[in-house]
Order: C-alpha cells, then sequence, then structure tokens
C-alpha cells in the first residue's frame, strides 16, 4: 500500500461470512478456526462449518498450516528400475488463513528469520508463506492466561497480517494491511464502511482489558549471566517434562529428521524431551529436566532475542493454559527478573 | 477446621519438628480456580498450602523426584492409591512417606466448567461450599460441584487406612459407579469403537503429557524414548500412536489407579481411560486383584496362582 494513503475499512456482515468464506475457498486452500474448547484447530473450509469466534484462540496454532506436524521432505527408493529421489507433491492452491489472531501471526513473522535464513531458506516453509494470505481476526477478550502487550504484541496487532478484521455488532470491520491484503479484499467487492470508529472502539477495550503484565526489560542479557544460577534447581522442579508447551507453542519450531519406508519425513521435537539431545555415543548433554527447562527459557529469552532483537514469545498464553502443573512462564520470568545474577 | 487450616497447621507442626523435611502438597495457581504442586519445606511455605476440589495433580509422582529422606505427602484417595503401588513395587521405601489423609469432595473438571461458560476459561473463579462460582464474559454463574466433577472421581476407591499416617477429617465415601464409561465402550460395536481410536490417536500430539503425569508410568526410559532400535516412530502416523497409547495401557494393567491425571494433563482433550478401565476389569475379575488398596497385596505380574486361569491364552 502506498504510504499516507490509509486503507479504506469495508463491511462485511456477520450473517455473510460463511458465503464469502466459500466464495474464498473455490480457488483457495482456506484454512478457518473451527471445534471447540481443547479440540479447536485450523481446519480446511467446508460449507456450513462452525467457526470458533467468540470463544477465543483456537487451542492448536496457525504455525501447523506452515510448518505440519510431520512433513515428507522427499521419497526414495531404487523399486526395479534405477535409484529415484522425488520431492514431495506441490501444493497447489495457495492458503488463506482466515481467522488467526494478532499473536499467531506474529509468531509466523518470528519463525520467518528462521526457516528463511539466507544461508538455508527452507523451500516448504516459504513456499507455503510466500503464497499465503493471513486474515486476522482483532480479539476482543484476551483471556486472563494472555499477556501479548507485555512482549510487544497488541490484542489488534496488524503484524504479519494482510488483512485485520474486527468484530462490531453484528458487522466486522476489514482493514488491508498490505497490498496483497487490499487486493483480496477488492477482490470480494464489499461495501464499503464509514469511519471505523466502533473498531476503534473494540481494539481500545480489548488492549485496556487487564491483560496481565510481564516484564522482560534487560532479561536476555541477564539470563545469558544466569547459565549456572541456582534458580533453575527450584523453577524446573515442579514440571513434568512433557511437550504441551512446546507443540501449541506458535513460535516453537525445534524439529527431528527421520527416514521411514522410504521417505524422509520432518517431525516436530521439543528440548523437554531426553532424546532431544541424547548422542550417538550415549552422552546427553541435557541429562535431566533442569537443563531442558533452563534451554526452552533460553531459547526464547535471551539467544533468539540476542539474535533477532525480540523475544521469542507473542504472549499467546497457551503454554500457561495447557501446562498440567499450571508452572507459568510469566512467573518463572518474574523469578528470573527478580533473583540476584 | 476447615481442612485447608488443618493441613497448614500439621505441615508447620512436621517440618517445624523434624519429622518430615518436605511436605508435598498444592497451592494456589495463577489461573483461577487451578492450584500448582508445592513442595514445602519450611513452616512458612506450609502457610501457602491448599487442598481442595481444584487440586487436580497427583502428588505422588513427585516422591521419587524429591531428594529429601523424609517426605510428607498430602494423600487424597488418588495419592494414596498411588503410594500403595509405590510401597507393593518397592518404589519408595516404608517409612520415607507420611502420608497425610485430607477428605476430598471430589476433582473440579475444569473441561467440563469450561465447557459451561462458553468454553473459555473463566475469568474468575472460586469454590462456595459445594458450588462452583465461575465468571465469565462478565456473568457470574453458580454451578453444583457435583455437576462439574471429574468422570474418575465418580468411581473413587479408598485405600486401606493404614497407608495414612495422619488423617485430617474423614475421607469422601465412593461417589458412584466409574463403569458406566466402560459400559458405553462395551456397547459399542468393535468398528465403532475402533473409529474412535483412530479419532482420539489421529488427535494426539504425541506430548506425552498423560505418560509425565501418571504417577504409575514411571519407567527410568520409556520405549518411545529409544532410538537404537527405535521401537515406535516419532512422526504423526497413526499406528505409531495407536501403539504408543496402547503399550502404554497394557503396562498399567492392573496397575492403573484411575486418578484421571493422564486425561487432565492432556491439552487436547485426548481421554482414552476406558482401555486403562478396561484391562482393570480384567485383572480384577480374573486375578481378583484391585490395585491401589492393600499395601500388602502382591503386585499382579509378579503373582502366580496355580489355577489363575489361562483360558485366553492360546
Amino acid at each position: 500500500m502506498r504510504r499516507g494513503e490509509p486503507a479504506v475499512a469495508r463491511l462485511l456482515a456477520e450473517n455473510e461470512l460463511d458465503s464469502i468464506l466459500a466464495r474464498v475457498a473455490e480457488r483457495n486452500a482456506l484454512w478457518v478456526p473451527a471445534g471447540d474448547g481443547e479440540q479447536s484447530a485450523f481446519a480446511l473450509y467446508r460449507p456450513g462449518l462452525a467457526l470458533r469466534q467468540e470463544a477465543g484462540p483456537t487451542r492448536r496454532t496457525a504455525k501447523e498450516i506452515f510448518f505440519p506436524r510431520t512433513e515428507i521432505l522427499f521419497t526414495y527408493g531404487e523399486d526395479d528400475g534405477p535409484p529415484r529421489l522425488e520431492a514431495p507433491p506441490a501444493e497447489v492452491l495457495p492458503a488463506v488463513v482466515y481467522g488467526l489472531r494478532p499473536c499467531d501471526a506474529r509468531a509466523l513473522t518470528m519463525l520467518d528469520p528462521v526457516f528463511e535464513d539466507p544461508g538455508y531458506p527452507d523451500g516448504l516453509w516459504g513456499g507455503r508463506r510466500r503464497g499465503a494470505t493471513l486474515v486476522g481476526v482483532g480479539c476482543t477478550r484476551p483471556s486472563r492466561a494472555c499477556f501479548c502487550t507485555s512482549v510487544g504484541g497488541d490484542p489488534a496487532g496488524e503484524e504479519g497480517l494482510d488483512v485485520l478484521v474486527v468484530p462490531i455488532p453484528g458487522h466486522y470491520l476489514a482493514r488491508a494491511v498490505t497490498d496483497r491484503g487490499e487486493e483480496w479484499l477488492q477482490a470480494l467487492d464489499l461495501p464499503r464502511a464509514g469511519p471505523d470508529h466502533e473498531a476503534a472502539a473494540v481494539r481500545a477495550a480489548a488492549a485496556g482489558a487487564g491483560l496481565a503484565v510481564v516484564d522482560t526489560e534487560g532479561l536476555p542479557a541477564k539470563l545469558e549471566r544466569m547459565f549456572g544460577h541456582a534458580v533453575w534447581e527450584q523453577l524446573h522442579e515442579r514440571c513434568l517434562g512433557c511437550a504441551a508447551c512446546t507443540y501449541l507453542c506458535p513460535t516453537c519450531h525445534c524439529f527431528d529428521i527421520v527416514d521411514e519406508g522410504g521417505s524422509r519425513l520432518r517431525n516436530w521435537d521439543s528440548c523437554m524431551f531426553p532424546l532431544f539431545t541424547l548422542h550417538a555415543s550415549g552422552h546427553n548433554p541435557r541429562l535431566s529436566g533442569k537443563e531442558r527447562m533452563r534451554q526452552r527459557i533460553m531459547h526464547k529469552f535471551s539467544y533468539y532475542p540476542q539474535r533477532q532483537g525480540r523475544p521469542a514469545c507473542v504472549g499467546c498464553g497457551r503454554c500457561v493454559e495447557v501446562c498440567p502443573v499450571n508452572l507459568d512462564l510469566r512467573s518463572v520470568l518474574a523469578q528470573l527478573k527478580g533473583v540476584e545474577a | 477446621m476447615p481442612v485447608t487450616d488443618a493441613l497448614r497447621e500439621t505441615a508447620a507442626q512436621l517440618l517445624a519438628e523434624g519429622t518430615v523435611q518436605v511436605v508435598l502438597g498444592w497451592e494456589r495457581g495463577t489461573l483461577p480456580l487451578r492450584t500448582t504442586p508445592l513442595p514445602a519445606r519450611t513452616v512458612e511455605e506450609a502457610g501457602r498450602l491448599v487442598a481442595d476440589a481444584t487440586c487436580d495433580n497427583n502428588l505422588t509422582l513427585y516422591l521419587t523426584r524429591l531428594k529429601e529422606e523424609r517426605v510428607g505427602l498430602v494423600a487424597r484417595p488418588c495419592e494414596a492409591r498411588a503410594l500403595v503401588e509405590y510401597l507393593r513395587e518397592h518404589r519408595v521405601t516404608p517409612g520415607r512417606v507420611l502420608a497425610i489423609g485430607v477428605p476430598c469432595t471430589g476433582m473440579l473438571s475444569r473441561r467440563a466448567l469450561e465447557a459451561r461458560l462458553g468454553g473459555r476459561l473463566p475469568e474468575a473463579g472460586r469454590l462456595d461450599g459445594d458450588q462452583v462460582v465461575g465468571t465469565a464474559g462478565g456473568a457470574e454463574e453458580r454451578i453444583a460441584l457435583a455437576e462439574v466433577l471429574e468422570p474418575a472421581c465418580r468411581g473413587c476407591r479408598l485405600p486401606d487406612a493404614a497407608v495414612y499416617a495422619r488423617v485430617l477429617g474423614h475421607p469422601c465415601p465412593p461417589a458412584g459407579d466409574r463403569h458406566t464409561l466402560l459400559q458405553r465402550s462395551d456397547n459399542l460395536a468393535a468398528d465403532a469403537r475402533y473409529a474412535e481410536f483412530v479419532e482420539a490417536a489421529a488427535r494426539c500430539l504425541r506430548c506425552y503429557a498423560c505418560r509425565q503425569a501418571c504417577p504409575l508410568c514411571y519407567c527410568a526410559e520409556c520405549f518411545t524414548d529409544r532410538s537404537a532400535p527405535a521401537w515406535v516412530g516419532p512422526s504423526d502416523d497413526l499406528s505409531d500412536t495407536m501403539l504408543f497409547h496402547l503399550t502404554r495401557a497394557m503396562h498399567l494393567a492392573g496397575r492403573c489407579v484411575d486418578c484421571g491425571a493422564c486425561v487432565r494433563a492432556c491439552p487436547v482433550g485426548v481421554d482414552l481411560s476406558h482401555l486403562n478401565l478396561a484391562l482393570g476389569r480384567e485383572a480384577a475379575q480374573r486375578f481378583g486383584y484391585r490395585p491401589g488398596l492393600d499395601p500388602a497385596d502382591r503386585p499382579l505380574v509378579a503373582t502366580f496362582r496355580p489355577d489363575d486361569p489361562e483360558e485366553f491364552i492360546r
């Protein structure tokens, strides 16, 4: 979009959303939030599918669309002929993701520098990302687990989105953030809205909805001095060592590569598992839960910020909600911030 | 005296007089109606202990992670049943653990409560007698605890009283019949049952929260954590995920104390407790074995009697 030219807000009637999405789905792989509670996730749109909207963000994140839990990197075999090596089938339709939250979109922009490193660009990630249009829905009711504003986010943030949609009574107000978003909106031929006072009010209300405050100021540099600190012994004591936090995290991106039946697969992996760092020699540099939990915190709040200038956390609160023992990341950060080091 | 007050007093006394070096209990968590495990090592920390329907972790699993020689364990029937298995399997030495029995009203199911509150985390919440008060969308709602109880609590079984060193108040009586869940799966046709299992396996992310939250899933190295040989693949292949769950269920046959911690820990709502219940029924019906009740019983798979049924061996 040209600078200085404010995007025109367009009006989308609540009862027309389904027919509009049906039109979008004709030419795109359209992902929408669906399902209840902990079973909610992004699903490919089909007519009549009940969208998850009011109930808040999906339990499973939008990262799965671009970085699935398991994907084929290539297949190989000999069969009867010469050895063959085949790339996975390309995705035919460009993806449109409707209804992801600003935190989820921001998380994708944090994963881009990891997968799009100029030295080692990841074709599968890049291919999906470049073709995709992200239409986000602003949060109107942040939950008790949310803390996006503490890590640079906003319940109605635009970063990473092509279009931001804000629900207002009876309607949605849609505004383009990028040129791609503007084209996408124009193609839908929606009526123009007047000045988006109502949306602004909704956004302001959400931002002031008593979001938890976490102070991470100066933490990256402090953590660098805390590798051998005694506090880790105490912090990890309750941690069960499962991967609920990592697998539901929109920015966790560690993976493992294995061969299975003529396919080379990339699978999600977690630094919380002992197998993650087990060497072929049998040596394991992260022997206990203490080292593993320290790694997870360090990666998000020290190593990544030192390379990319911001923490690898968008404050979506999923880890806070899913931790089986309520080991709250926000309390962990407060403790790390508070101790002498 | 309310149980939390009695608990704090007892824990503080046990710590002060040096009877135990740590009391394993719960304290208030950071979200409404949640608690978090607390290993209380000082009298001050003992003052933060709570025991109510929001305590939903099974504490017994922490026993072997603690370095202390003498441990106080705040024990509802769930913890006590797991402790009975620990004693029977020589997982802890008798005398190391001093179980403080606390009455239990049954646990609040966060899943059931959130379903009643529009599928969201409550904005605020508290217990008020036998009711739960939760706030959603600014509106306060009162729900009887009995309506939002953990399914496992409906079939609670009380262990032998000898397992407790102290008892604070009277333990609750079993609330009902747990086997309705089993009746449901018994009545399903095999292909419908299989379809449900496939659906659950497809949803499972293999984060292993179920395994980690289970007091009886305590192998030093799980078969899933072997890479040479890799007994089970790490991908989302359905057969691998099914193999994990079936193997876990088999390893818990006659050992599962039906506390439901695995179900509560799952971040994506997978509930395969009927597998454990079905195997528990086999152990009970064929071998007269009920886990978690009597520390003097021998473990099921360490027992052989000449008249053991064997018609299922082919």
